[in-house]
């Protein structure tokens, strides 16, 4: 919720610090800060409001309040409304058809209305936290909802037919909203209604049959609490959220009607002056609630947070809370303030002084628990079969849950190819080592890849093992790879069962299934070593798009020449474009001399590469490895 | 040509969970692990999240099209739903670590996938406090990330936990001292983490009145990305050659 500096200062006498300082304050001990914004005479906060504070700290209000508690400053009260131009005739008469959808209703009638722009002050108010202003009328019921947290709404009062009613919709009916947008309602659908039907979606949106024009001379004020699973469901169905669901779905306490109804009437006879009058508030429930309290003691506080806190201290920083806090010896009761919905069991009230106190403030212990951990045997044997397949110069690939085809359907996807979660791993593991064939230096070269993975099929969900083996052209294609490494993987691991292996042309695969059965049966604990395949320090250097051009050079060197000697010149003279090799893949001897044969790969992350520029690289390279005496490139 | 035998590659992902699972255990703390497929009440309401509470925005939830008799049926947004699985099986004092992958009905881009691997910690004893959760997640952070490390809780909310906390790590690039990765501030967000709801210990038949614990939940996508310095969230699951290789 945008929070502006200039607004929060109404709250308290004295300046308040820089926004930064109140970002900080507010970050420490609530809420989490998105960002702050400059304007020119304001500043922004973006506070973050968590959903168990939507009750009470969407609003101006609910932030002064936690700033007053944490930096213990006293916070200005509202001001009782004396002023007002009242005519106790002025009657509006409302039937709430339930009072569990309808807590609260409170509705009152005012005459002598001219609908204009706002004053500046109002104006620029709302301009801070990015809303638009309207007219006064409008853009004071939406000052009071950001102001203290009730949303308000304003009907044309000479528009309303009959008395104004709280009803669920009937099937069929529908609305046109403020903004023109046509609604199809129904019986799950709480709306304010008159004798010709809907006016409003309660706690989400306005009619347009009467909403507030420029020719709107009386108004019929609303401040209600609806009820916030009705409100939730309601604008989820109308796929309508607004400022005003938004509240109303996270509850609110039923006293803040009066609060916003009193401050809706007194901006209105401020702003609007003149032949303005007011008559009595209609309401439907002037019942204040039972105040509430929890009963704990001082052990609570010390067992949850690790750290023992003065009694002194807990009534100090629950009484900044507007809590009443008494002990009666070791006895503490909290009587919480009844806007604050979140506080009603013990580790609530623990909260509120944790974090006023400060988690810096509590000492880091290490419990002793003695406990004991017991193997995981899944878990082993999949670290088992890595720990063999790597050995084996197998790589492990992670791919997707959510694919195009399957058996277990995705009710709500995100795209209609990923609708479905996975039947198997080997589909997409066939694809992936044809997809990475390309991008190995050799065309003979295997891509040998497998996966570890969840797989869903109707009323069943596994892990599974795939393991695939994949060449260029069938050509290079060897028989048997994964039987053999089947064969390792049973006597590694202990196991007993067989699996089948797969053909296609060029690539061969096979799926295990069900891994935790395997392991159940599998005998005692698996000696697991990852340790070796670690490269824990990597800094991932980034993929280029680009093509890349790949050359080859052989050279004869004396006999007792180290390949790798010739590999370190080879990379530090082809430079930063180097991106794979040089690797080594020819080598015989003749007359006394050695021949090796190195494949490298050049690539630029930006652009593609020239032969000419991967010439010059190549000529570069050649006559420093021509200047060591006896070593003679072949051409 | 004679063939030499180079190993192959450990995927990233899975060197975190091995790290941080050894890691844990060192702290007591056993593997346990569940389904990716859950019912709406381990996934939610045993974690006091009621249906039609606005705490069900904080995770979009895939639902499976066909219910079954224990309710309707999704895909976990988070471990800790392994949790709940955990305590009903298991008496306290206990210790759980669950590693797998979550799923967010979230749209996609460079740093968020629909589906991602989160690791869900758990600690339930008598009088288990926030000290001992500051401790543990301390000495947790050090051995993943070295050992003169710090961190530090602020308040936040997520609805099985009362207090609940964000935790922050000194920034291990510059430690502490400020630059782009922390975006200057010293600090990386880490986690989730707070004392266990007492309406999660009700729900697995705990008295909260005798046991107390915490949990803790990271997105350990994130902190692979953090490690390696990978850019692109989505190359995780792309299986591509030219990333494995590199690890």
């Amino acid at each position: 919720m945008l929070i502006s500096h200039k607004w929060l200062q109404n709250y308290f006498d004295k300046s308040l610090p820089w926004a930064k300082d109140v970002a900080q304050a507010l970050a420490d001990h609530i809420f989490e800060i998105d960002e702050i914004r400059d304007l020119a005479n304001d500043q922004v906060l973006d506070v973050d409001v968590q959903p168990n504070r939507a009750h009470d700290c969407l609003s101006h209000r609910g932030i002064a309040r936690e700033l007053s508690a944490i930096l213990n400053r006293s916070i200005a009260a509202l001001p009782i409304s004396a002023d007002l131009s009242l005519d106790k005739d002025m009657t509006v008469k409302v039937v709430v058809d339930d009072a569990k959808l309808c807590r609260r209703y409170q509705a009152r009638v005012v005459s002598g209305v001219a609908i204009a722009e706002s004053p500046e002050w109002l104006k620029e108010a709302l301009e801070s936290i990015d809303q638009r202003p309207i007219n006064n009328v409008v853009d004071i019921a939406n000052y009071v909802m950001f102001d203290l947290g009730q949303p308000l709404h304003a009907f044309d009062a000479d528009k309303v037919v009959g008395d104004v009613v709280v009803r669920l919709a009937r099937a069929g009916e529908a609305m046109t909203t403020l903004d023109d947008q046509e609604l199809t309602l129904d019986p799950t659908i709480l709306i304010i209604a008159d004798d010709q039907g809907p006016l409003g979606v309660a706690g989400i949106k306005g009619g347009k049959r009467a909403g507030v024009t420029q020719e709107t001379k009386r108004l019929i004020l609303e401040a209600a609490n609806f009820d916030p699973v009705l409100t939730r469901r309601a604008s989820a169905k109308l796929t309508l959220r607004t400022d005003a669901s938004k509240r109303f779905e996270n509850g609110m306490t039923v006293t803040l009607t009066a609060e916003a109804m009193d401050k809706f009437s007194q901006l209105l006879q401020q702003t609007i002056g003149g032949d303005i009058k007011f008559g009595p508030v209609t309401d439907t429930n002037p019942k204040l609630p039972t105040k509430r309290a929890v009963e704990m003691e001082s052990k609570d506080f010390t067992r949850l947070l690790g750290v023992e806190i003065k009694p002194e201290t807990i009534v100090d920083i629950l009484t900044r809370l507007r809590c009443k806090a008494t002990w009666h010896e070791d006895q503490l009761r909290v009587v919480v303030p009844e806007d604050r919905l979140d506080l009603n069991v013990q580790a609530d009230i623990v909260e509120e002084v944790g974090r006023l106190y400060g988690y810096d403030n509590i000492p880091n212990e290490l419990p002793d628990l003695g406990l004991k951990t017991a193997p995981n045997k899944s878990e082993q044997l999949s670290n088992k079969i890595r720990e063999v397949l790597i050995s084996q110069g197998f790589s492990e690939i992670h791919s997707h849950t959510l694919v195009a085809k399957g058996e277990v359907e995705i009710a709500n996807p995100l795209a209609s190819d990923k609708n479905f979660l996975r039947a198997d791993l080997s589909t997409s593991l066939q694809q992936k080592i044809a997809g990475n064939l390309p991008h190995l230096l050799f065309e003979k070269e295997a891509m040998k890849l497998f996966e570890i993975g969840h797989v869903f099929s109707v009323g069943k969900e596994r892990i599974n093992l795939a393991i695939g083996i994949g060449w260029r052209t069938a050509k290079y294609k060897q028989e048997g790879v994964l039987t053999e490494i089947w064969g390792g993987l049973k006597k590694s691991c202990g196991l007993k069962v067989d699996v089948e292996t797969k053909q296609t042309d060029a690539l061969e695969y096979l799926e295990m299934e069900d891994l935790e059965t395997l392991a159940d049966e599998m005998g005692g604990p698996l000696d697991v070593d990852l340790t070796p395949y670690l490269k824990l320090d990597v800094r991932f250097q980034p993929v280029s798009l680009y093509p890349r051009i790949v050359r080859d050079l052989a050279l004869f060197v004396p006999i007792d020449t180290e390949s790798s000697a010739i590999g370190t010149i080879i990379a530090d003279q082809a430079g930063e474009l180097l991106v794979e090799g040089p690797t080594l893949f020819d080598q015989f001897e003749k007359e006394g001399r050695v021949s090796y044969a190195f494949r490298s790969a050049f690539q630029a992350v930006d652009r593609t590469l020239t032969d000419d520029e991967v010439n010059q690289i190549m000529d570069r390279v050649i006559s420093t490895l021509e200047q060591q005496e006896d070593w003679e490139v072949r051409k | 040509m004679e063939e030499i035998k180079q190993p192959g590659h450990l995927h990233p992902m899975t060197q975190m969970i091995h790290q941080a699972t050894r890691a844990l255990e060192r702290l007591g703390f056993s593997v346990a692990l569940g389904p990716e497929i859950e019912t709406e009440y381990y996934n939610f309401d045993a974690l006091n999240v009621p249906a039609d509470h606005p705490a069900r925005d904080m995770q979009d939830t895939f639902w499976l099209t066909a219910d079954n008799k224990d309710g309707r049926r999704l895909l976990r947004t988070h471990t800790t739903a392994v949790d709940v699985h955990y305590m009903e099986k298991n008496k306290p004092p206990l210790a759980a670590v669950s590693i797998g992958r979550v799923f967010r009905n979230e749209a996609t881009d460079a740093t968020h996938e629909a589906q991602f691997f989160q690791l869900d910690g758990l600690m339930v004893g008598r009088d288990i406090s926030m000290a001992n959760l500051k401790a543990v997640l301390e000495k947790f952070f050090q051995e993943l990330f070295g050992l003169e490390l710090k961190i530090r809780l602020r308040p936040s909310y997520f609805p099985f936990v009362e207090p609940g906390a964000e935790l922050d790590v000194s920034c291990f690039r510059c430690a502490g001292k400020g630059c782009p990765l922390c975006k200057q501030t010293g600090w990386i967000e880490i986690l989730g983490t707070g004392m266990l709801h007492p309406n999660v210990l009700q729900a697995v038949q705990l008295d909260p009145e005798v046991w107390s614990g915490f949990a803790f939940g990271v997105g350990l996508d994130r902190l692979v990305m953090l490690k390696h310095g990978i850019g692109d969230i989505r190359w995780l699951c792309s299986g591509d050659w030219r990333f494995i290789k590199q690890f």
